[in-house]
């Protein structure tokens, strides 16, 4: 019995733990169950928030002015053809692609591409340029000959805002893919793509099969869906659990979206290649970037290229290893014709092609870092920083390449004969450049220093420095704008001694340390006196010269001193650039802007940048200045800009160096262009460099290049002309041995005649007339 | 790229809890905003300076050369004409901006921009187009009474009186 009872107690301690293990199995398969929802709910979860959300951080794409090709354009056809080339535009005597160029003789030929600006699409065109000399003379329609008035050239990418990680795309669309593109795509990588779930367990046990065999990863056996889920979702790292979590987010993906929709993001997010940080990511970028095409454009073989290149973007890198890239290629066209995508002729003539490549892209962001800072820096007043890298905004800008590229090379060949002539330091001299238009302010052309391809410190914006006589206009328009001087009033150019407010003195000088005595007020602009300058700043008082400035646009405080009136403020020279686009547009100011139009990723205009004007002085006062500005490059300080620029470029400007000649500045305008140049030392050592010596030759030589259009200053019915003796002031003749002609404002005019004139006579004729008042 | 953490678990499994399986959050993406520059600022500094009407200077300076002129110019002038008929003022701001680049002297396209200014509202932007019109059409006097009425329709609304019937004066 007790054996008995023993193993009755035995069976039922058994039937205890077997219970006892069955319960704790439907416990832990339960909480497995649980386990394996929650967890596959989190999956789904980060499936659809990834999915949904924003797919990729995009960077901002910043493009240059585009440009108009109208008769009567000044263009130099090179320049053209260059910006084309820039562009992706290819030379082909045959026009049967698009974006395709044909020199001959004074034409050019252009298959243009449809290009979505925000106000319109600019449609695809064919169209014949004639040019006389650097004129276009007439722009046709290619086979019906027909005029046409204006073309918009699709305009030139000059950089990207990107992002920290550093991938870059295109976003492209199903619809907008070739469809050879797509099902090369299947061929090579997921046959079955429109039938399986996100997984095909066939697949995957072949592949595991054969990696088994091998004793390593030899086949993969994913579909285009997993291929996704692994780029998008996962870690690089392979493993079990990430296999497996790969195979449930596929099926995950699959069950809650479009098979077109998964492909539509796998085209944009496979990686196909690299250019130095920036990662190439989706069809859309690596065409650009492998052909110089857009999607729509490739031809066969080169869709059998990219297709080929999923494999591994580093080993078949058609630039780096060309022999493999063929091998891979031609192993697809060989897929695409066994498929039946291409009949047996076009394989065998596209597998004997060349790889077509363009040359590869520079992989700094941009060629122009300083006018990408400016748009960035105008850019943050609007933007977060963290919308400019990743919501794939574009940005329009007024960049002028043609304008660039001639103040870059004018720069850097005046300081290489400037370096070698005055025996400076080598490779010290540095240097900025901005240009901008006359009327609207546009920001056309940026240089930061010596290097321009080199980012860093960009003395355009930030090498601020005492500007020397450069501020001497605001002085003397401040002076006629009241009328209580006029061009023709005395100024003392005598010796001067002034108590400042420290207790210190100060004896101001002229450049050429001799004194003028009594001097016209234009001549002491156009000779640049310090003294005289000096007195009428001191007349005027500092404050009023402080909000000239203020009114010609520059917003920075400045000081005081009596010396304030020869510059020694300091200004960067992208401000000295708005305070003579004021003058240069006869006392309209205008914001200088380097940004149009901002747009979404899908094209939709977020935010125009318009031309503004205000009007800060009278036409007439600013006509004054400008008159005499012309003087100085005609007979004072720019005089020597005779040596670069044709007669008929008329212009005006001034000239302006500082203490120990540590600044050389020269600004000025023509009729359609505003530019200023600085060159100096970043240590601030002496440049041993005037205006006229150093910066002034950079100005001609650039401005000689660029196509600009003669200063024609226009006389308002409120100016009028008349001669005046040089030595009183007093209103002459031709007759005078010392006379001139000047403008006047009418209500300002000198009544008093010089002895020369017949002095009291005329005088006394005048007051007869003025009996019957006319003012 | 998802680091898959057991407390990542938790916070998701909670978050689901508590959102209920809700929407799925949307990012915010930069407002749309047309042409910031254009809001009429309070300015004081602006300066219109009066120009006497009756006088004719005895200039010996060859008279204005006309605004230059191309078909291009004329093309855009008039699809900024048709825009602004549509009541497209930043479209037709934007063509008259293109001809300005072909032909920034040319007043009759400041005039046109100053009109559409005026058609926005924009009273400020409009006076100061309307001024530089004028120092550019110092030959052409219907053009510069044009210029004026619109300076003084744009004083009147701006409150500044006085301003506005020396402009009406001008128009005239």
């Amino acid at each position: 019995m007790p054996r008995k009872k023993s193993r009755k107690r035995k069976t039922s301690r058994k039937r205890q733990k077997k219970s006892f293990f069955r319960k704790w199995f439907i416990r832990l398969s339960l909480l497995g169950v649980v386990v394996g929802v929650v967890y596959t709910a989190y999956l789904d979860y980060i499936v659809r928030t990834q999915f949904e959300g924003k797919r990729w951080s995009v960077p901002a794409r910043v493009y240059a002015r585009p440009l108009e090709l109208y008769a009567g354009l000044i263009i130099k056809p090179n320049e053209m053809v260059r910006e084309l080339k820039k562009i992706g535009f290819q030379s082909n005597s045959r026009l049967n692609t698009p974006a395709s160029f044909w020199q001959a003789g004074s034409d050019i030929h252009l298959v243009t591409r449809e290009f979505e600006f925000w106000d319109g699409v600019e449609p695809a065109r064919k169209i014949s340029i004639r040019f006389n000399g650097n004129e276009i003379s007439s722009l046709r329609q290619r086979g019906s000959g027909a005029d046409v008035d204006l073309v918009r050239i699709e305009p030139l990418l000059i950089g990207g805002i990107y992002p920290a990680h550093k991938e870059d795309r295109l976003l492209i669309q199903l619809q907008d893919t070739p469809e050879l593109l797509v099902k090369t795509l299947f061929a090579v990588e997921d046959r079955e793509y429109y039938s399986h779930h996100g997984v095909v367990p066939r697949s995957i046990a072949r592949a595991l099969w054969a990696n088994l065999r091998a004793g390593k990863t030899v086949q993969g056996g994913s579909t285009i869906t997993q291929q996704l889920v692994k780029n998008f979702f996962l870690t690089k790292k392979r493993s079990l659990v990430r296999k497996a979590n790969e195979a449930i987010m596929a099926l995950l993906l699959e069950y809650h979206y479009e098979k077109d929709e998964i492909l539509e993001a796998y085209l944009n997010e496979v990686y196909l290649g690299q250019s130095g940080q920036r990662a190439i990511h989706g069809f859309g970028l690596a065409s650009q970037f492998y052909f110089g095409r857009r999607i729509k454009e490739l031809n066969v073989s080169q869709i059998a290229l990219l297709a080929g290149t999923i494999k591994g973007p580093s080993y078949y890198d058609p630039r780096r290893h060309p022999k493999r890239a063929v091998k891979r290629r031609n192993l697809v066209l060989k897929l695409m014709f066994d498929q039946g995508l291409i009949n047996k002729t076009r394989y065998q003539k596209e597998k004997r092609r060349r790889l077509q490549l363009i040359p590869k892209p520079r992989s700094a962001a941009t060629q122009y870092p300083a006018y990408l800072d400016l748009v960035k820096r105008q850019l943050k007043r609007d933007y977060r920083d963290d919308d400019l890298r990743s919501e794939g905004l574009q940005i329009f800008t007024n960049f002028d390449p043609v304008i660039q590229r001639q103040a870059e090379i004018s720069l850097k060949q005046t300081i290489a004969s400037l370096e070698k002539q005055k025996k400076l330091p080598t490779k010290k001299l540095q240097g900025a450049v901005v240009v901008t238009s006359v009327n609207q302010g546009e920001v056309l052309a940026l240089v930061g220093g010596r290097e321009p391809r080199q980012g860093g410190f960009n003395r355009a914006l930030d090498a601020v420095r005492p500007v020397g006589s450069l501020i001497k206009p605001a002085v003397y328009l401040e002076a006629v704008a009241e009328k209580e001087f006029t061009l023709a009033s005395l100024l003392d150019d005598s010796s001067l001694t002034l108590d400042l407010d420290n207790g210190e003195r100060w004896h101001p000088a002229n450049y050429d340390r001799q004194y003028h005595g009594q001097v016209l007020l234009r001549d002491a602009l156009i000779h640049s006196y310090n003294v005289s300058t000096v007195r009428l700043g001191q007349a005027l008082g500092t404050d009023r010269i402080a909000a000239a400035l203020n009114k010609l646009g520059i917003t920075r405080s400045v000081h005081r001193f009596p010396s304030l009136s020869l510059g020694t403020a300091p200004f960067s020279p992208i401000e000295v650039t708005q305070m003579y686009q004021t003058l240069a547009a006869s006392g309209f100011r205008s914001p200088l802007r380097a940004i149009r139009e901002v747009l979404d990723v899908k094209g939709n205009a977020l935010q125009r940048y318009p031309l503004t004007v205000q009007q800060v002085y009278s036409p007439e006062s600013v006509y004054l200045i400008n008159a005499t500005l012309q003087s100085v490059v005609e007979e004072g300080t720019a005089r020597g800009l005779k040596n670069h620029l044709p007669e008929s470029l008329v212009a005006a400007g001034k000239t302006g160096t500082t203490d120990d000649l540590r600044d050389s500045w020269f600004a000025g305008f023509t009729g359609s262009h505003v530019g200023v140049v600085w060159l100096g030392m970043d240590d601030n050592r002496a440049a041993r460099l005037t205006g006229a010596s150093g910066a002034m030759q950079v100005w001609g030589s650039m401005m000689s290049k660029i196509p600009t259009q003669p200063l024609f200053l226009q006389a308002s019915s409120d100016i009028e002309e008349l001669w005046i003796e040089r030595k009183t002031g007093l209103r002459g003749n031709d007759d005078c041995e010392d006379a001139l002609v000047l403008p006047f404002i009418v209500s300002t005019t000198p009544r008093e005649y010089a002895e020369c004139a017949g002095g009291s006579f005329s005088e006394t004729v005048d007051s007869f007339f003025n009996l019957f008042g006319n003012d | 790229m998802f680091n898959l953490r057991i407390w990542q678990v938790i916070v998701v499994m909670m978050s689901l809890l508590l959102t209920g399986c809700g929407s799925l959050g949307s990012r915010s993406t930069p407002a749309p905003v047309d042409e910031p520059g254009q809001v009429d600022k309070p300015e004081e500094r602006i300066t219109v300076a009066p120009i006497p009407a009756t006088r004719i200077a005895p200039t010996e300076k060859p008279l204005a050369t006309s605004p230059q002129t191309s078909s291009a110019t004329t093309k855009l002038r008039l699809a900024a004409l048709s825009q602004q008929r549509a009541g497209k003022y930043t479209h037709a701001a934007a063509s008259l901006e293109r001809a300005l680049r072909i032909s920034p002297r040319d007043a009759r396209l400041w005039h046109q921009l100053a009109q559409v200014r005026l058609s926005q509202k924009k009273w400020r932007l409009a006076v100061n187009m309307a001024a530089k019109s004028n120092a550019l059409a110092t030959q052409q006097a219907s053009l510069q009474r044009k210029n004026w009425s619109i300076m003084a329709r744009a004083y009147r609304e701006l409150g500044l009186t006085s301003k506005a019937n020396d402009a009406m004066q001008r128009a005239r």
